[in-house]
């Protein structure tokens, strides 16, 4: 599902999109991971998997406040992940992965996007 | 798909090989395929079954269920968890190939990293190659839109607290959870049997144009995944094995070798993942890894990844002759319109080779091959 549509949709139900304000604080764990570090009410960090220079245009967009925006979510076990493809997607990053326990963890259809597939 | 034909076999006849792909292979609203109408009831049963419905109906093996995630099918799907107006728009869709970044690619195996386990895939050098990439349609974009809406309210009711509101969600065990995941399910067996449909498309066009017939012609499904779906995983968490609910929005599944829910003859080297590029640069095929299950709940990349707007890259491409970019550097591609190959020029995206580096290196998964395109049809 391509960007341009999505915001449309959202636009076209009234639905304001809140990215977080502040700015994200990541931290270079080695030459392929970078950590989204926790604030306020993330309950984890997010691990991106993406170079150096990648890395530069991942910074550019809101993606990397998706991590973290996903990272708030109840139940969430481990990381919120995002792979090296990470672009802006509704809600959820596409190229974001994240797990959920199956009774205190949530299902959200931001999660899997338009194009289920 | 690999095929039993080389790069040259085919090399003089690619321009007339997309034609027909083309003409045979429906790109949008309103198929033109007279051999298939479904109704109501029958389209309940795609729901339902998944790929499994598609070759009850002719439309290819038994043999290719075992190469698909899921073998085709998501347990669970009710079709009454999903709307009529997704119904209405799944109808005319199966067996269409959509537009945006859906496309049919003819390519070939360009560069070998790993001998053998590209042996047990069946691969070899300058071997002609097939990916069919397409999803679930209007379909599942309804399933999603309806959803979402069902999903602002729960998240309300539930008082979940979101930074967001796009991240709407309900919890897992809740009618409203259970319900898009039945829903879901539904749209994820329409896919694989969309996806199945024009597999089988593929097969009969090769068929037409070579004038060969399938023994010769050997285009066997390799595999097929998912990019975009919510599953119920078993996952080691903390030394202990749990079922969870794994979101892959635009991510692959990667399981590692000897994992269960991975086809007997790829038990040795771990599941393929296909990792398809842009239509002017290059695909990879890679196979999934213990660290994905150690770090990523078997999890890794989708594809190249846009860096541009379909806005943007419709201005980028302004004054440029893309198709005949394209035809220089060997690629013959043909597009329902010029507006949907214009949106996806390789500018638009990510080098998928940056991608697919990173993710061997981090050993989320390995590469296997390099897959170039020689031609490409878009809806």
């Amino acid at each position: 599902m391509n960007k341009r549509t999505l915001s449309d949709a959202a636009e076209a139900k009234g639905v304001t999109t809140i990215m977080a304000e502040e700015k994200i604080k990541v931290q270079k764990i080695d030459d392929y991971r970078w950590r989204v570090l926790r604030e306020g009410k993330m309950r984890t960090d997010g691990i991106v998997y993406s170079d150096e220079h990648m890395f530069i245009d991942i910074r550019k967009d809101q993606s990397l406040a998706q991590v973290a925006n996903v990272a708030w979510l109840p139940g969430i076990v481990g990381h919120s992940l995002a792979m090296p493809d990470i672009h802006w997607g509704y809600g959820f990053p596409i190229g974001g992965v994240a797990a959920f326990d199956m009774e205190e963890g949530v299902i959200s259809p931001g999660g899997v996007g338009y194009d289920i597939n | 798909m690999r095929s039993g034909l080389s790069r040259t076999d085919i090399q003089a006849r690619i321009r007339e090989l997309v034609q027909a792909l083309f003409v045979n292979i429906p790109s949008g609203v309103g198929s033109h395929r007279k051999d298939l109408k479904l109704n109501r009831e029958e389209e309940r049963r795609v729901l339902k079954k998944g790929a499994k419905w598609a070759v009850e109906k002719g439309f290819g093996t038994t043999e290719d269920l075992d190469h698909i995630e899921e073998q085709g099918c998501i347990e669970g799907g009710d079709p009454d968890s999903v709307s009529e107006r997704a119904m209405e728009r799944g109808r005319a869709q199966l067996g269409t190939l959509g537009s945006g970044n859906h496309f049919v690619e003819v390519g070939y195996v360009a560069e070998i990293f790993d001998e053998a386990v590209a042996q047990t895939l069946g691969l070899w050098k300058d071997q002609v190659t097939i990916i069919v990439h397409t999803g679930s349609r209007g379909l599942g974009h309804q399933v999603c839109d309806d959803y979402i809406r069902v999903m602002m309210d729960a998240a309300r009711k539930y008082r979940i607290e979101l930074p967001d509101p796009q991240l709407c969600c309900a919890p897992v065990p809740s009618p409203e959870g259970k319900r898009y995941l039945e829903a879901m399910a539904c749209a994820a067996n329409f896919a694989f049997t969309n996806r199945q449909m024009i597999t089988h498309w593929v097969r009969e066009t090769f068929e037409q144009v070579f004038q060969k017939g399938p023994k010769n012609l050997k285009l066997d499904l390799i595999y097929d995944v998912c990019h975009n779906i919510a599953k119920i995983e078993k996952h080691t968490v903390n030394g202990e094995k749990k079922k969870l609910c794994v979101h892959r929005k635009g991510a692959t599944r990667a399981f590692p070798p000897n994992h269960p829910d991975i086809p007997l003859d790829y038990q040795s080297i771990g599941q393929p993942v296909l990792i398809p590029g842009d239509m002017g640069r290059c695909s990879y095929v890679l196979v999934g890894t213990k660290g994905a299950m150690e770090e990523t709940f078997g999890s890794t990349c989708h594809g190249a990844g846009r860096v541009m707007s379909r806005h943007q890259a419709i201005k980028a491409a302004k004054g440029r002759a893309i198709v005949r970019e394209l035809e220089d550097r060997g690629i013959i591609v043909k597009g329902a319109s010029q507006g949907t190959i214009v949106e996806e020029i390789s500018d638009a995206y990510k080098d998928v080779t940056d991608v697919v580096n990173v993710v061997h290196h981090a050993g989320i998964s390995r590469k296997v091959v390099r897959l170039v395109p020689m031609g490409v049809i878009k809806g």
